[in-house]
């Protein structure tokens, strides 16, 4: 009977010591070993998407790198629009040689110190200091043009100036009839004040100027002052 | 069977019914164990000692098989890791031969943004005039012409939309008598010779797709000339908005820049 009781002894420590071996195995050798398989192979599988990415990228430019040149023709006329000095004297010159070929009589260019531009007017820019020459940035000249003419003589003027290389933005006009007197020559004369600003660009990475616009007062504006 | 005679006296033995007798003779034998209970005991014991360590020996050759199908799957993928790697090594070598391409295609996006900033908000004014002038009803003249826009770049205004003028009276968007908003005004001063004809002018300005909510300000009687017996006998004054149909586009952004 004690023979027996050993017997099945042994043969339940034969099952425990498999079940313990295999487990032991297992968790020490084969799981881990399994776990790295598959941490290598997340790996692979994130290279192997942005092997993807790069190759659809390359492809990509491999077609658009013919139009490289096409690409440097259109970023220098736009540095032409706006160019990163103030060029006064050559947006003077636009300006006069416009008023000439228009016909129209330059009265007067009046041109205001150069500011950084605002995205929308009037309103403060959120950054205090102004720095003009900041990477990107947009910077503004304020001008004002006066001339004097007939009615076809100031069309062909505004004309031209909308056509300049120079990028001239006219946000303000007024023409007035020159003289309401009986004398029919001059009452065709016209007198037109120009208001608007040309432009300086910096090269570099733009900076979208609408990201640094003042967030809105949120509250009844009550003050915390003491 | 045949033995020489032709008498067939002698029986046959068919080989079924012979294995069956075998069987039955031996079926008929007494068996008896003569091994000691001991001894049996003992072997059994032994046989239970000897499957502990079959158990644990096939244990082993199991984990074993199961850690090298593992490691075979860690050397494959290390495989392909490399192979990707290398890959992915020698693209980002060949992308970078395309750095002047990328530097210039960067270069003309943010020159296209700048442009956009600056003169996305363009109306071309000789167009409004000419506009004007080719549909200004007979009998009337114009004395002046102001006119204004807040010159915001659409693609600005739709970006700054959520984000409203912190001083009050700061928002440049002007608004027309009806309430809708535009990006510009335009007040006109003229002589008409009658009411008719200022009515007239309003009604071909508000036929312009670039007008919004053209509207009076003053209608009078000119003294100067009615007491001189000449035309033309009215001054008027209108406004009207000008709404961002007007917007000349040489400049915006387009779609996906």
């Amino acid at each position: 009977m004690k023979n027996m009781t050993n017997v099945k002894a042994w043969y339940l420590a034969a099952g425990v010591a498999a079940i313990v071996v295999f487990a032991a195995g297992w968790f020490l050798l084969v799981s881990p070993q399994q776990n790295q398989a598959s941490d290598i192979q997340a790996t692979v599988d994130a290279k192997t998407a942005n092997v993807q990415t790069l190759e659809l990228q390359i492809a990509k430019l491999k077609t658009d790198s013919k139009n490289l040149v096409s690409i440097q023709q259109q970023a220098s006329a736009i540095r032409v629009h706006l160019p990163s000095t103030p060029s006064m004297p050559a947006l003077i010159r636009d300006i006069a040689n416009q008023a000439k070929s228009s016909g129209a009589v330059l009265v007067g260019i009046t041109p205001a110190q150069p500011a950084k531009l605002a995205p929308i007017p009037n309103q403060a820019n959120a950054s205090g200091a102004v720095n003009l020459a900041a990477p990107g940035q947009v910077n503004e000249i304020p001008l004002t043009i006066q001339i004097t003419g007939n009615y076809a003589q100031v069309r062909n003027f505004l004309t031209n100036i909308e056509n300049l290389n120079r990028s001239v933005l006219l946000t303000d006009i007024d023409i007035t009839r020159g003289d309401t007197s009986a004398d029919a020559s001059s009452s065709k004369e016209l007198k037109a004040t120009l208001s608007g600003r040309t432009f300086m660009a910096n090269t570099g990475a733009f900076a979208d100027p609408v990201a640094t616009l003042p967030q809105p007062v949120s509250g009844t504006g009550t003050s915390t002052a003491n | 069977m045949k033995l020489g005679r032709k008498s067939s006296s002698v029986p046959t033995i068919e080989a079924p019914s012979l294995a069956a007798n075998l069987t039955t003779n031996a079926a008929a034998f007494p068996k008896v164990n003569l091994i000691p209970d001991a001894v049996t005991q003992e072997g059994k014991l032994r046989t239970a000692k000897f499957s502990v360590v079959v158990s644990t020996a096939l244990s082993l050759i199991a984990v074993g098989g199961l850690y090298f199908m593992a490691q075979g799957q860690v050397s494959s993928a290390q495989d392909q890791l490399d192979s990707v790697s290398a890959r992915t090594g020698a693209l980002t070598t060949q992308l970078q031969g395309f750095h002047d391409f990328q530097a210039a295609q960067s270069d003309l996006s943010d020159a296209q943004k700048q442009l956009d900033l600056a003169m996305g908000g363009e109306v071309r004014w000789s167009s409004l005039i000419n506009d004007i002038s080719l549909t200004l009803p007979s009998g009337t003249a114009l004395t002046e012409f102001k006119g204004s826009i807040d010159g915001i770049s659409p693609t600005v205004a739709a970006a700054a939309g959520s984000q409203p003028a912190t001083t009050p009276g700061s928002s440049a968007t002007p608004v027309s008598v009806l309430g809708n908003s535009g990006i510009g005004l335009i007040t006109y001063s003229g002589e008409a010779a009658n009411y008719a004809d200022v009515a007239s002018f309003l009604d071909v300005v508000s036929k312009q797709h670039t007008m919004l909510d053209p509207y009076p300000n003053s209608i009078q009687i000119n003294n100067a000339a009615t007491q001189s017996g000449s035309n033309p006998a009215l001054t008027f004054s209108a406004t009207v908005t000008i709404n961002d149909k007007a917007l000349s586009h040489r400049f915006t952004l387009k779609a996906g820049n």
